[in-house]
């Protein structure tokens, strides 16, 4: 699987320094990160990222709407969440909004590394 | 009422005792203001320094702070004790969090915190809102293609069916607009005799994108036959029909398809009056089609 560019959305600066690491040691490359949901529209548009993480909590716009809104302008956007909230409303809510995974913390490097790929190969349109 | 030192000594002697992670807390400085054993044995000596900081790993107070939740109008203890959960992404385990205020014995009014450590339960409930997760997206998986023709990727009859059903029945009830596209391919079976059905399915596809590209979010699309599309175009008037009919009707005609290079094609429009159902609707529809195909194709219909 080739290099992508990922998005990381998380209010938790500690948060997103973890994930960002387990993604270089996968290969990846982390093209921007945001900490809130209206950072995150803005952050996709510039960058157009290969794969987005996704919190749900943050502070202006919650992870659900961001998802919402970027796929509205962009349907092939692929965006996982990654969150503390496992209750299942809010599971299919995101499910709902057009997430294409769904991962709760603490985050495994093995998890995200198979989903990552999972949702790539399903839903990503040019594989290396 | 005088409290003596002793007494928050006591309480102290107390909070060694429970086998829990415990934390006072400033509720206004948010300075961390006394740990027990077993939480400096686990977290080094924190007293003195920002709970949301050296407990947390937030540059400022966190969201989820309940300390408002803890005190008065007039910034008192209400007695309340709040319970939560809470990842701490610092050592990335989960808590199960008692908080209380009190008057601490020299006067300041303080958090105080009981962690449980829920890691292990949280283990099991995690697991299973990923299952949840992982059978909402096969659902989904699932409802996306028993909605969608599978060449295309536009809405097969069985949807576009419902979903004009249910738009007809919106505009009635709301007395809004609601018009609709019919779409035939001019000359297709020539593709398919002249190059081949998967050239001819190539056409459909490109066909199909190009409609994507120049409607609107709102409008819907669906295969309605071989080489037959209808578009429903919700809040939109005869006029408005008629422009994007026109639109799309160039831009097939301007494209250039990546075999058959020229391919055009025929459009129907009608719009929904208070007489019309969905049956008549699409009798208008096909009418209008039928007259671009009889007056030289490649136009949009009376």
């Amino acid at each position: 699987m080739r290099s992508l560019n990922i998005l990381v959305v998380d209010d938790s600066q500690l948060t997103t320094k973890k994930i960002a690491q387990m993604l270089t040691v996968m290969g990846h490359h982390l093209v921007a990160s945001a900490k809130t949901g209206e950072e995150a529209i803005k952050q996709y548009a510039k960058h157009k990222p290969d794969f987005v993480t996704m919190d749900i909590t943050m502070p202006d716009m919650d992870g659900i709407e961001a998802t919402k809104r970027i796929l509205k302008e962009n349907p092939d956007a692929l965006i996982m969440m990654v969150t503390s909230h496992g209750q299942e409303a809010m599971v299919l809510d995101a499910i709902e909004a057009g997430a294409k995974g769904y991962l709760l913390k603490p985050l495994q490097a093995e998890k995200l590394k198979a989903n990552i790929n999972e949702i790539y190969e399903k839903y990503g349109d040019n594989i290396d | 009422m005088v409290i003596t030192l002793t007494e928050g000594d006591l309480f102290k002697a107390l909070f060694d005792v429970i086998p829990y992670s415990i934390y006072l807390a400033d509720i206004s400085s948010l300075k961390i203001l006394y740990m027990n054993k077993q939480m400096i044995k686990q977290r080094g000596n924190l007293v003195g320094r920002k709970c949301y900081k050296s407990i947390y790993g937030e540059p400022k107070q966190c969201l989820f702070c309940k300390n408002s939740e803890l005190i008065d109008g007039e910034r008192k203890p209400n007695n309340k004790m709040i319970v939560f959960e809470c990842f701490n992404p610092v050592d990335d385990h989960w808590y199960q969090l008692h908080e209380k205020a009190i008057t601490w014995p020299n006067g300041d009014i303080v958090k105080y915190a009981i962690a449980v450590n829920i890691s292990e339960l949280k283990e099991t409930q995690n697991r299973l809102a990923e299952a949840h997760a992982q059978l909402a997206l096969k659902n989904r998986e699932l409802e996306r293609l028993s909605a969608t023709d599978h060449l295309t990727q536009a809405y097969n009859r069985l949807k576009i069916d419902e979903l004009m059903r249910e738009e007809v029945e919106r505009a009635k009830r709301y007395q809004r607009v609601l018009s609709i596209i019919m779409i035939d391919i001019d000359h297709f079976k020539e593709v398919n005799d002249q190059y081949g059905h998967q050239t001819g399915d190539l056409v459909l596809k490109e066909i199909v994108s190009i409609i994507n590209e120049n409607s609107r979010n709102i409008d819907f699309l669906g295969r309605w036959g071989g080489e037959e599309f209808i578009i429903v175009c919700p809040e939109t008037d005869i006029t408005g029909v008629r422009i994007m009919a026109e639109k799309l009707r160039q831009k097939i005609e301007e494209f250039n398809f990546s075999i058959v290079k020229r391919k055009t094609a025929s459009f129907g429009v009608a719009c929904l009056t208070p007489e019309d159902d969905e049956e008549s609707l699409i009798r208008k529809a096909d009418e209008s089609l039928y007259f671009a195909k009889n007056n030289g194709r490649n136009r949009v219909g009376n």
